[in-house]
């Protein structure tokens, strides 16, 4: 199952990240039309949350 | 091989390679990739522990993109007031269809305000962008 992480930046803004097969994937909240975007959107709205990463 | 919509054929379109390049790039765009020492983008460290690179795309990408990145160790480089940071991993953290900034708070350690570039270390590191439908 995918894991996302989430961080929240200073101006509002979050990231958001998953790694697969060495890789790391990730984009912001900014724009909902982003595909990744909308894949993480529906995966929250079956109840998952994402790790909130705060080591900014 | 032209494909389109409809009944009638059009004639058939020649597209030099410089506008098909751009069209694709509105979807995915391979920025830095499997090449040791290709520029990332010009960046700077915005507090002691966290590093910011702006990068800007070639055409206007669909959406905000996502940024796909290879991780592993010192994959990626910033080269800053004479000295190396590394890295093993960059996220985006804003982003437009024009630029994005990319960042690293885990690995970086240097003195706020310091500019430098930052570059693929490893010839496994690798910096895409897509926004594919």
């Amino acid at each position: 199952m995918r894991r996302y992480v989430k961080q929240t930046h200073q101006n509002g803004t979050s990231s958001i990240w998953y790694e697969e097969n060495g890789y790391r994937y990730s984009f912001t909240d900014q724009d909902e039309t982003n595909t990744a975007y909308q894949t993480y959107f529906a995966w929250v709205a079956e109840g998952n949350v994402a790790e909130e990463w705060t080591g900014e | 091989m032209q494909l389109e919509a409809g009944a009638v054929a059009t004639p058939f379109e020649f597209e030099d390679y410089g506008t098909t390049l751009q069209k694709c790039q509105r979807y995915y765009y391979r920025h830095a990739s499997n090449t040791v020492g290709v520029a990332i983008g010009i960046g700077a460290m915005i507090t002691s522990t966290t590093l910011y690179v702006m990068v800007n795309f070639p055409t206007a990408m669909r959406t905000a993109p996502l940024l796909e990145s290879s991780t592993g160790t010192n994959y990626y480089n910033f080269y800053r007031a004479n000295a190396f940071d590394y890295t093993n991993s960059l996220t985006i953290a804003n982003a437009g269809i024009n630029t994005a900034y990319l960042y690293n708070n885990t690995e970086v350690s240097g003195t706020q305000g310091d500019a430098g570039v930052m570059f693929v270390d490893n010839a496994s590191g690798y910096i895409a962008f897509s926004s594919e439908l």
